[in-house]
């Protein structure tokens, strides 16, 4: 029993630390992109919607741009041990002085079937929660295209 | 755009605070060592496009179709709790 309750948690919810810093978010706040994303430079400030529906997906909404949003996903819940290096220049852009601060969530591409939806996992966004600063960061040895179906399976067995 | 010639070890600024210098020549590959302020982000281009691209793709088929999107993550919810009971 106890085992099967930690598989769910493993493969549903995000993780206890980070669904607290979730729901400690103001529901309403604004996280602001100086450089915008990448092919959307002009998408300054945006806002995380999320809900039991689409769990364990999350909606990364412009709030410019009405039509412009990104489904996202918490790359820690797909792949294990997945480690985000900033660059200096990121981190100073982003003020961001403790890892702890950071919340750290990966664009997903919906494809028909759902068992190949992907996860960038190149581009992790990162958002320093202290001064709601985010970026899109480029790490260098990650999938732009990794299958969330099979991360899911991989960490659901091991 | 600008093109310049340089030997090895020879380097070119860019503003008064980037330089790219010319490490080495091997065949056809060419190693540059960059100095730049902390602030600025150094990427290879195929990255930065790769990106691109796949964030153009990502809001796609998202925003672009909303509907199928619910129902696609109502299906992947489904074969989630599938696989859980």
């Amino acid at each position: 029993m106890d085992k099967k309750k930690n598989k769910q948690n493993v493969i549903l919810g995000l993780t206890p630390y980070k669904g607290e810093m979730l729901k400690s978010l103001d529901k309403e706040a604004v996280f602001h992109f100086a450089d915008g994303v990448p092919a959307f430079e002009d998408a300054k400030n945006f806002t995380l919607v999320t809900n039991d529906d689409i769990k364990p997906f999350l909606y990364f909404k412009s709030i410019e741009i009405d039509e412009l949003g990104f489904v996202c996903i918490d790359p820690f819940l797909i792949y294990k041990d997945y480690l985000v290096k900033i660059s200096a220049a990121d981190l100073l852009q982003l003020g961001l002085k403790d890892p702890q601060d950071a919340l750290v969530f990966c664009f997903v591409t919906v494809k028909e079937d759902p068992r190949e939806n992907t996860a960038n996992l190149l581009a992790p966004v990162v958002i320093n929660l202290q001064n709601c600063k985010g970026r899109q960061v480029i790490l260098d040895n990650y999938p732009v295209r990794y299958n969330i179906w099979e991360g899911l399976d991989k960490m659901g067995n091991s | 755009m600008l093109i310049l010639t340089r030997k090895l070890d020879e380097s070119i600024m860019i503003g008064n605070d980037i330089e790219v210098k010319v490490i080495k020549v091997s065949g056809s590959q060419v190693h540059l060592g960059i100095v730049a302020p902390k602030n600025v982000a150094v990427y290879r281009h195929e990255l930065f496009e790769q990106v691109m691209n796949e964030n153009k793709k990502a809001v796609q088929n998202s925003a672009n179709n909303i509907q199928s999107l619910g129902s696609n993550l109502a299906k992947f919810k489904d074969i989630l709790d599938k696989k859980k009971s």
